[in-house]
């Protein structure tokens, strides 16, 4: 069997697939897909893991939208134990306040960080606050504890953890 | 050909073994967000929340400048808007003649049609409201408390047709620009939706008495259960003369006046 014109059909198959698998390759060497954790200037440990927050953190405040304003069930119990209000005030307790050092930043700006970038409009701040002055203060005594109160790691551990879990 | 169909059943039964497998995964993954929720043990707790305004102590108050008022729409973020036609209210004054128009007569509390006295939502045991709303985004609560979850309301306003007490407000504008102080412990409402009274079901939930309760200066409003016999609320009914507001329409509201016989 003879190939007609394998001159070109052999190469423009080589830059063919070297084209369709560009992605690929420019991703090959750890590309950013230009995500990052939201800031978190306190250095609080969130209520759950990064990696599980990472992918359920929407799921997360589903479910504590229903709990809370259908069921009244207004505490949530981390795995580690630690107790919390649900609600978007205890994120933006931690995303949502300026840190030591001024730098501001508002829940709302550090979720449309994900969440511009993949063009998802996020109507919660419409009614919520995405940040408020002395906000961590006035969550210290809202989170309900009934064991183990979260150490108020705060500014101590914002030094030294680089960051946020 | 036997064969052949008992080879594919085989095969279907696989791949539908296939398929339930699926479901576990699924409820696994849902289970991963823990939910062995604690209660606070400071909650207040009731079989059916009610209040009670005592309009002769109402009556004398001349200096508490509508405290309730100002307490509730501070503490909820209710903005203050100027246009009559988009205001929005939880609690508020209203003459006597227009909360009870079948009650009082020319000599039977004549004296009460020109007071002005605190109305707000009801909180029915039959709340018409609820059964009109097509996405269930207002319900009753089993202690009693008609309560409205705004990210399912669609603005239909059916709610507001329904009420026969004009306790619901409809959110013509984004109610922000038209609040003068913000209390960031509690959301807005967005512009769409409706909003009432909640009976401050978030500060029951803190162990404290509703706003306008505390706020009130002459002690006329008092607010607890009405199934406990030990209720200042059911002391105050069983000992007193009390009027709601259009009882004949079978709603049985949970807020009760106490008038002079």
């Amino acid at each position: 069997m003879k190939l007609y014109h394998g001159q070109y059909i052999l190469p423009g198959l080589a830059l063919f697939l070297v084209v369709a698998t560009l992605p690929i390759w420019l991703g090959a060497g750890g590309g950013s897909s230009g995500f990052r954790s939201p800031p978190n200037p306190n250095g609080e440990r969130c209520i759950e893991s990064k990696d599980f927050m990472r992918v359920e953190h929407m799921r997360v405040l589903v479910r504590w939208r229903d709990e809370v304003v259908r069921e009244g069930n207004r505490v949530y119990v981390a795995t580690d134990g630690r107790h919390w209000e649900k609600g978007l005030k205890t994120c933006v307790a931690c995303h949502g306040y300026a840190d030591a050092h001024g730098k501001s930043t508002t829940a709302a700006a550090a979720c449309s960080e994900c969440h511009g970038y993949v063009d998802a409009k996020l109507d919660c701040w419409n009614c919520h606050h995405e940040s408020a002055a002395g906000a961590v203060e006035r969550m210290r005594p809202r989170v309900w504890s009934g064991t183990a109160m979260p150490a108020n790691a705060g500014a101590l551990a914002a030094s030294s953890r680089k960051e946020p879990q | 050909m036997n064969f052949n169909r008992r080879a594919m059943l085989k095969l279907t039964l696989l791949a539908a073994a296939g398929l339930a497998r699926r479901r576990p995964l699924f409820a696994a993954l849902a289970s991963a967000v823990p939910s062995d929720v604690l209660k606070p043990g400071a909650a207040l707790k009731a079989g059916r929340w009610a209040m009670v305004i005592d309009l002769r102590k109402c009556r004398e108050s001349k200096d508490c400048h509508d405290a309730c008022v100002h307490a509730c729409h501070l503490e909820h973020n209710v903005p203050d808007i100027a246009n009559p036609r988009h205001e929005v209210k939880w609690i508020w004054r209203e003459r006597g003649a227009h909360l009870f128009p079948d009650q009082l007569d020319e000599f039977r509390g004549a004296a009460l049609a020109d007071q002005p006295m605190p109305a707000l939502c009801n909180h029915c045991a039959n709340p018409p409201c609820t059964r009109v709303c097509p996405t269930g985004a207002t319900f009753k609560r089993p202690d009693g408390i008609v309560v409205m979850d705004p990210h399912r309301c669609i603005g239909c306003r059916f709610c507001m047709a329904a009420c026969p007490y004009g306790s619901r407000s409809f959110n013509w504008e984004d109610p922000r620009p038209s609040l003068k102080n913000v209390n960031p412990d509690y959301p807005t409402r967005g512009k769409g939706v409706v909003e009432k009274c909640s009976f401050c079901d978030e500060r029951l939930a803190q162990g404290r008495m509703p706003a306008c309760v505390e706020a009130c200066t002459c002690g006329a409003m008092a607010f607890g259960d009405l199934r406990d016999e030990q209720s200042p609320v059911v002391k105050l009914l069983r000992e007193n003369y009390s009027i709601r507001r259009k009882p004949e329409l079978g709603t049985q509201p949970a807020v009760y006046y106490l008038v002079s016989k």
